[in-house]
């Protein structure tokens, strides 16, 4: 008896090893069930609230298009893992979701410094990764600061769906020059972010380029909330305007405390000076202008923002509809290829244009997998309320 | 830099500094008795600046109402945090390093919870005032740093006039130098710890509220201790009123080297000078040597 249990045993070890190898060495996807796209965001620590966003969106998007009968006549299923907003997480996340989950493609957490930790793993494992990580150096990983027009090799399987750092801090620095008339600056950032940190060097750039003078660069540390000892320099320095990229409750301290010390300076922001920066800053915030990628005012966006508030109670934030967008790039992607082969899936993401997204048209460059083109909102901060000062913006171009 | 500027950024300095003291001194005060580096004081600055928040957004408005109810309430967590995490190891006559180790454990495991629970969320006090500054001629002093330096003061006076003047604060001075001794003449010293504890707590509490109300409430609020354990240690283990100082000082410090030496370097510059201090003067600005720290 003992010995027949043992055989069962080894053999049923035997069976499963070998299953185990051979289904190693498959393709990623086996061809039946649904078709699994995976997912990690950061649905906890500081940048929970975009993370959370972008899922609900993404969430959205799938219950919809499985209504609608799914892709290639088969559903698709969202594999989703939290990164925490850390590299090391995201990269476990990743890792697992090929080797384990066998997606066919994966939309990344739109913070840079996972994007940065992600975009080698994704080269040696050959699973996309769609992401909103602004920082040129996630898709093409030799950038300089000083040489963005040579942006150098292309990391083939990242792909960047909003306007890069570089493109968004020429957004603002040309609408403050160009329509605001400005021309000193001055900037306040963390270098610890590797969004914030390029953000700055694209103003710094663009700055340069346009011969206007920044007349002071100040950093704080990853973690602090008080700055007004480089506020207080820049009181003195009196520029224009006061450039601070960084995220949501850095910005609302930042303006808070400006306010407080009496800067006279107009604050300029980046695409994290939207909500829940009012919950934060309260009216310290008042007369801020920051690029965004949407405009609620936006008549043409107001049936995404009905369906969303239909389905969760609230009005979209900007990353609602970045989830909404991102995912439905992966199934433009997978429809285009008419396959669920990784590789042919990675080769339709490159060539795809015209790719009609809630946010806008994406049309995206082989060279620096980054969309070209593609303009956004100005708003104005008036009191606490987000307002429309300029519905698409397209910056004046620099070489 | 300009006079005004100058003058600026010591008041800049100085009402962070406050901050930094009270974070000192309910380091310190546990350090005497127990002789431990308690952590699990930004557990108790974190639960306080939550607990204010929503006491403040849902039930009470009034400022200074949510703040003395914060305070009390940081006093009981103080207490129910000794109670629970560290008496039990303190009965088996655990080693120092133990209660380091637990209370570093609680400290991370307040912030996981928050961070896990109530993470996703921005979450910002009431405005409790209209207008945030008062203006001296081209010196800018916002109201919430006045009232952080204020309380700080006023906190620390009375804490001061306690540790002489009460009968509990003279059984905290005297378990500080030994802890065995005052139990032989009668002292309760369970009664005296949890004192500790409370006092400490206190003094977490007003920390995460006044942080919470001038900044934000985010799950690693409690950083904010190290500035203060820091403070401690230059002060001089042992020595509250070195705490103090230290406090003042890191905070002036840091407001005149971030603004002229950049916030990457002020860090390099203020801990190397720290540590040629302690080499110099290992027991810090006021302190007594001990044989036993953790």
């Amino acid at each position: 008896m003992r010995r027949a249990l043992a055989t069962v045993v080894i053999a049923a070890m035997l069976l499963l090893s070998v299953t185990a190898v051979v289904s190693a060495t498959g393709t990623q996807d086996t061809g039946s069930g649904p078709i699994k796209i995976g997912m990690y965001q950061d649905l906890s620590a500081g940048t929970a609230q975009w993370g959370t966003d972008s899922k609900k969106g993404a969430d959205l998007r799938v219950k919809e298009i499985n209504a609608a009968g799914g892709l290639l006549g088969r559903q698709i299923q969202l594999v989703t893992y939290d990164c925490k907003g850390a590299p090391t997480e995201s990269v476990k996340n990743y890792t697992r979701l090929v080797q384990e989950d066998q997606v066919v493609a994966v939309y990344g957490s739109l913070n840079s410094n996972t994007g940065l930790a992600v975009g080698p793993v994704a080269e040696q494992m050959k699973i996309a990764v769609v992401t909103r990580c602004m920082d040129e150096r996630v898709t093409t990983p030799d950038f300089k600061p000083e040489t963005p027009d040579n942006p150098g090799r292309v990391n083939p399987y990242v792909f960047l769906l909003q306007p890069s750092c570089y493109q968004q801090s020429a957004m603002i620095a040309g609408y403050a020059i160009d329509e605001l008339k400005f021309n000193t600056f001055a900037m306040l950032f963390t270098p610890s972010n590797a969004y914030s940190f390029m953000m700055a060097k694209g103003f710094e750039y663009y700055l340069a380029k346009r011969g206007k003078k920044l007349v002071g660069s100040f950093e704080f540390q990853a973690g602090d909330l008080d700055y007004r000892a480089q506020l207080t320099k820049v009181k003195e320095l009196a520029p224009d305007a006061l450039f601070v990229p960084a995220y949501v409750t850095e910005n609302a301290n930042a303006a808070k405390q400006a306010k407080e010390l009496g800067l006279k300076s107009t604050l300029l922001g980046n695409n994290s000076w939207f909500e829940p920066l009012d919950q934060v800053a309260g009216e310290s915030a008042d007369g801020a202008y920051f690029p965004l990628n949407i405009s609620r005012d936006n008549p043409k966006l107001q049936w995404y923002i009905e369906k969303y508030e239909k389905e969760y109670g609230e009005k979209p934030r900007l990353h609602s509809f970045s989830g909404w967008d991102d995912i439905g790039f992966i199934l433009e992607a997978i429809k285009k290829a008419k396959s669920t082969d990784p590789l042919k899936i990675r080769n339709a993401m490159e060539e795809m244009k015209k790719y009609e997204g809630v946010i806008g048209t994406i049309n995206m460059d082989p060279a620096t997998h980054r969309s070209y083109g593609l303009t956004m909102s100005i708003l104005k901060v008036v009191g606490s309320k987000f307002t429309t000062a300029e519905m698409a913006y397209y910056p004046k171009q620099v070489k | 830099m300009s006079l005004t500027t100058l003058v600026q950024q010591l008041a800049n300095g100085l009402s962070l500094g406050g901050v930094y003291a009270l974070e000192a001194v309910g380091f310190g005060l546990i350090f005497n008795i127990l002789k431990f580096s308690n952590f699990s004081h930004s557990a108790v600055v974190a639960i306080c600046a939550y607990f204010g928040y929503f006491l403040s957004t849902r039930l009470i408005h009034n400022f200074i109402i949510t703040l003395i109810i914060t305070t009390l309430f940081g006093g009981l967590v103080g207490v129910v945090i000794e109670k629970l995490v560290f008496r039990p190891i303190r009965l088996k006559t655990a080693s120092t390093t133990l209660f380091l180790v637990n209370s570093v454990t609680t400290a991370m495991l307040v912030q996981q919870f928050f961070s896990a629970s109530l993470g996703s969320n921005y979450y910002a006090y009431p405005e409790f005032m209209k207008q945030t500054a008062f203006r001296i001629g081209s010196i800018t002093l916002s109201k919430t740093y006045l009232i952080m330096l204020a309380t700080s003061a006023i906190v620390l006076l009375l804490l001061s006039l306690l540790l002489k003047r009460t009968k509990v604060g003279i059984a905290i001075r005297a378990s500080s130098t030994d802890i065995r001794t005052p139990s032989l003449m009668g002292i309760n010293i369970d009664l005296v710890i949890s004192s500790a504890f409370f006092f400490a707590g206190i003094l977490g509490g007003i920390t995460g509220y006044l942080i919470g109300m001038t900044y934000s409430v985010d799950p690693f609020i409690g950083k904010v201790v190290l500035k203060g354990i820091i403070a401690a240690i230059i002060g001089g283990m042992g020595s509250l009123g070195g705490g103090v100082i230290a406090g003042l000082l890191l905070g002036v410090a840091e407001a005149l080297l971030i603004a002229e030496v950049g916030a990457a370097s002020t860090p390099i510059v203020i801990y190397s000078a720290i540590i040629l201090l302690l080499l110099v003067r290992p027991e810090g600005i006021a302190g007594k040597r001990y044989l036993v720290k953790a």
